[in-house]
């Protein structure tokens, strides 16, 4: 089954003003996006008639003109959502949080990055006035905690005295600098449901700057760069060869028609990403 | 499995922070001091959080909502 695109993420650039450990950027890349990539992406998302636009980075409120660039050329603008991932470094008083937000052409929702690793950055209060902020301005307030252990969880009962919005859970997995730090999201004994999982990002795209489109936005572009998984056009990722296998099997589908042996899977690979690396990282994928 | 461990196993499954195996296996390793964070989250009956999708930065918290 071919699952329709409606969602496209963003990767604007690279840089950040925080200095997190569990980061899944390695390292800093010089990359943000160049004229003919806002041009690309502008054609694209009208083209594809994307309903919901997520900018992330990095840090996207340090590359809020380029934002504007895309979002000034977007086609039934008022019928799409437009959202951020921050990291929240604005929101220091009333007045900056309002300049930062404001100068987004149009913006539906803010999702704060915020979890123990954030919070050496960002201090507590100033969630509550990104909250508050949000409120005033009509734009959707939501948290993305990333948690290492389920203990973490704690964060979220802390959060939530601040007032009613969503809190989403997400794994770390160990990418870029969490992988060098190790630091990860830990299994006690391998989950077997794994394998009749399909990819977690169906439905959706990512367009990576300096890069291309892929529907993974997780171990097989950040660690395992396997051929075949980036594309310089929606289109042509929709027709390869890896979105028809992705998009269409099972895990373990997968895994049997690129004769991939599941007999030695650890823990770690009851999470599907790093379950989807495995199976890849020796596989060429030729279009 | 005492009641408190039926519910933290029960909270981490519904959350899809492990399966059923992997919570009860998780929480034969936790000391009584985290078994009360755990369940001073359960017992808060936060609906607020939500699962997201596994992936990782492109999250969006409104794609698995809790049942």
């Amino acid at each position: 089954m071919l699952y329709k695109v409606n969602e496209i993420g963003i990767v604007v650039g690279y840089k950040c003003n925080f200095n997190c450990s569990h980061c899944v950027t390695s390292k800093y890349k010089p990359y943000r996006l160049t004229l003919k990539e806002i041009q690309l992406l502008i054609s694209e998302i009208n083209k594809h008639n994307l309903k919901s636009i997520l900018f992330v980075g990095g840090e996207p409120t340090l590359y809020i003109r380029d934002i504007n660039k895309i979002i000034s050329k977007l086609n039934n603008l008022e019928r799409k959502k437009i959202k951020i991932t921050t990291n929240g470094h604005f929101a220091i008083d009333i007045n900056s949080t309002k300049k930062i937000l404001k100068s987004f052409l149009y913006l539906n929702a803010v999702q704060l990055s915020y979890d123990k690793f954030h919070s050496r950055f960002l201090p507590f209060k100033n969630i509550r006035i990104l909250y508050n902020v949000c409120n005033e301005l009509g734009i959707d307030f939501s948290v993305i905690l990333t948690i290492d252990s389920p203990l973490d969880i704690y964060i979220a009962k802390k959060l939530s005295k601040i007032g009613k919005f969503e809190i989403g859970i997400q794994k770390v997995l160990p990418l870029g600098k969490a992988k060098k730090n190790k630091i990860s999201y830990l299994y006690p004994t391998f989950d077997k449901n794994v394998l009749k999982k399909f990819c977690p990002s169906l439905g959706k795209i990512k367009y990576l700057c300096g890069q291309g489109f892929s529907i993974c936005c997780s171990a097989l572009v950040y660690n395992a760069s396997v051929e075949g998984t980036v594309h310089p056009t929606i289109e042509e990722h929709l027709n390869s060869h890896f979105y028809k296998m992705i998009s269409s099997f099972r895990l373990s589908e997968i895994a049997k028609k690129l004769k991939v042996s599941l007999n030695e899977l650890s823990p770690q690979h009851s999470s599907e990403c790093l379950l989807c690396e495995y199976i890849f990282k020796n596989n060429k994928i030729i279009n | 499995m005492k009641v408190n461990d039926k519910a933290i196993v029960a909270f981490l499954v519904s959350l899809g922070l492990f399966s059923t195996i992997q919570a009860k296996q998780y929480i034969k390793n936790l000391s009584t001091k985290e078994k009360k964070i755990i369940l001073s989250v359960v017992n808060a009956k936060n609906k607020q959080i939500l699962l997201c999708n596994g992936v990782t930065d492109l999250a969006t918290v409104e794609t698995k909502k809790r049942s």
